[in-house]
């Protein structure tokens, strides 16, 4: 286990719904849930701290099982962390086989759409760090936000979409959808789910010409320094 | 108050030296000496403007094809010109979305790239005004600078997030590579050419960045502060040139009277050949065809010095008088020539300077965090602050 590296990556892992019903799955691999958020909703302990305290409970009342055992709960931890700027600080080319964008913030207003955590642009960070035939997952109940990320990953040269058999031979498909305290929120609300998954090919297309422009809208014409500030 | 000249590049083929001072180009005949003038919006002849107008029009950043003797230019107010420079006939003009920090030619001159301060890059064609321009890559911070290798095959482009990113070229959705090691913000990248994949960086570090684009690796760090009386200020790399005929590497720092010099005949060992101490601040400066070092300084009495490439002093020169004779505008206030330097990311907020690099790190990761988190609290905060408004008001109504 020492000399492994994670392998998957769960940004945005909240109270870390997934890593817990991941771990018993993959044994063998090595899972980090990330999160920005200093705190999680209805919790006065901080994200991280929580999902720490979670799993360590979870360590604990397994302690008889081997290190590298099914449910021993060794293989999964948390960070808290900027994924959208820092994604290539933490892993290098290729490490990841498995990405988790599980209910991103939606951004609803259209000047902040380019602060989505799926862009065109920022697909390229993602591809860096997913190794050829690694899948991204993408998870959301706003239907705007689930039709910009199919627009954006299938403009991507680099991103193919999975099938729906594709979907039902994957054991991620039915945690992602059902394992996360949104996930479970929605249901309760017996709201929509959309997902969507995509696999990172070798080699994109010749001849590309290039994106279309990410617009926020007409109304940021004078809002500039709108990034200046978020860098400070 | 005179306008300095706040930018200068060669036009090399053209016998020609380009000075920008605030909206207007000065260009300087080497042979003859002649002197030319040029600005679409202000005139040709040296007036006196508000500042605030004045600022709009600056000219901020300005790019020279040499192989098919192209300018291009982008003022503060978005506006970008591409012109022939042998004619002097603007070729394209267009507005653009954002801010510029940055432009390239591709090799081929069809296309002219523009980074904005979103940390988007654009790809323009360069003979067609009406294309829209394509989204080639983005960062989530400010683009500083980018650069084409000499054998175009990358686009490598750096950021405010200490980063820099080695694209493929033309196929920029694939990263090859990132050139992590820097500390602090870069701004400026220079891939040397004809050389064996090696590209140098400067930014808020103490120290240049040689590395080899391939493979990753950082060769070799140049330091840059010994020999400088910093002061209390940090180094801030404003200018990064290379004449590699004379295999000269010259650097510029912010509000800092030397201009450093690097040996490139050995690039696998880059040493330090002077530090030359200026009489005033430099802002800009360009190696003509010869290897001589013009530089551009932040003072109207002597806008321009010259370095004559043998001596590597400052000297006298005819055609240098003619440059420093003519008459910029007069502004009422001088707006901001220094921009860099306010990319330092603890120029407001400051840490320990005793912090380990990681405890730094982690103070701007926090920072960071705390930012977004404040964000969100304002951008949602819409239900909530009605509850404690609410709140106040049943308060304030039973105090009564």
């Amino acid at each position: 286990m020492a000399d492994k590296k994670v392998e998957f990556a769960d940004i945005g892992c909240g109270y870390g719904g997934l890593l817990v019903a991941l771990s018993p799955i993959f044994p063998d691999k090595l899972i980090l849930g990330m999160e920005i958020r200093v705190k999680v909703e209805g919790n006065n302990l901080l994200s991280k701290e929580y999902v720490d305290k979670r799993i360590t409970a979870l360590r604990n009342q397994n302690a008889d099982k081997k290190p590298d055992e099914s449910g021993s709960y060794q293989n999964i931890s948390v960070m808290r962390m900027n994924a959208m700027r820092y994604c290539p600080n933490f892993f290098e080319k290729g490490q990841l086989s498995k990405i988790f964008f599980l209910f991103p913030d939606p951004h609803f207003k259209k000047r902040k759409h380019k602060a989505r955590i799926v862009t065109s642009t920022l697909l390229a960070e993602y591809a860096y760090v997913l190794r050829p035939g690694g899948i991204v997952y993408c998870v959301t109940d706003v239907r705007d936000l689930h039709e910009w990320m199919v627009k954006h990953l299938d403009e991507h040269p680099l991103f193919r979409r999975r099938a729906q058999e594709e979907l039902d031979r994957d054991p991620c498909v039915p945690c992602v959808l059902q394992e996360t305290e949104e996930g479970k929120k929605v249901e309760r609300n017996s709201g929509d789910k959309f997902i969507a998954c995509y696999e990172r090919l070798a080699e994109g297309e010749k001849g590309w010409k290039g994106f279309a422009p990410i617009l926020g809208g007409d109304d940021d014409g004078d809002k500039d320094d709108d990034k200046d500030e978020a860098n400070e | 108050m005179q306008l300095p000249y706040h930018l200068v590049i060669t036009l090399t083929g053209l016998d020609k030296l380009l000075f920008v001072t605030g909206a207007k180009i000065v260009i300087l005949e080497s042979k003859t000496g002649k002197i030319t003038t040029i600005s679409e919006s202000l005139g040709t002849a040296p007036t006196v403007i508000p500042t605030d107008q004045h600022a709009k029009k600056q000219l901020r950043t300005i790019v020279y094809h040499p192989a098919k003797k192209l300018l291009a230019f982008v003022s503060d107010d978005k506006e970008l010109q591409i012109w022939d420079a042998q004619t002097l006939k603007v070729i394209n003009k267009r507005t653009i979305l954002k801010r510029a920090t940055c432009l390239s030619f591709s090799k081929d001159a069809k296309y002219l790239m523009v980074a904005d301060k979103f940390g988007d890059l654009y790809k323009l064609v360069v003979d067609n005004p009406e294309e829209k321009p394509l989204l080639l890559i983005g960062h989530v911070s400010i683009l500083t600078d980018m650069c084409f290798t000499s054998d175009s095959k990358y686009l490598v482009t750096s950021d405010r997030d200490e980063k820099i990113r080695v694209n493929r070229y033309p196929e920029t959705y694939d990263i090859h590579r990132f050139l992590l090691g820097h500390t602090v913000f870069v701004s400026k990248i220079l891939a040397l050419e004809n050389s064996k994949e090696i590209l140098i960086s400067g930014g808020g570090d103490d120290w240049l960045g040689v590395w080899n684009y391939t493979t990753g690796k950082l060769l070799q760090k140049l330091d840059i502060v010994t020999g400088v009386e910093l002061g209390e200020s940090k180094p801030t790399v404003v200018a990064l040139k290379a004449h590699q005929p004379s295999n000269t590497l010259a650097v510029l720092l912010e509000k800092m009277n030397y201009i450093i010099l690097f040996d490139l005949t050995d690039l696998q060992h880059i040493k330090q050949k002077k530090i030359v101490k200026l009489e005033r601040e430099p802002l800009s400066f360009a190696f003509d065809s010869a290897g001589n070092i013009w530089i551009a300084n932040n003072s109207t009495e002597r806008k321009v010095d010259f370095l004559a490439k043998d001596k590597l002093e400052v000297v006298d020169s005819q055609l240098l008088k003619q440059v420093n004779n003519v008459r910029t505008d007069e502004v009422e206030e001088m707006f901001e020539l220094y921009e860099i330097g306010h990319m330092r990311k603890w120029s407001r907020w400051q840490p320990d300077p005793n912090f380990s690099l990681r405890q730094k790190r982690q103070a701007a990761l926090d920072h960071d965090i705390e930012k977004e988190e404040s964000k969100k609290k304002t951008r949602r905060g819409g239900q909530k602050q009605k509850e404690k408004k609410a709140k106040i008001a049943a308060e304030t109504q039973s105090t009564q």
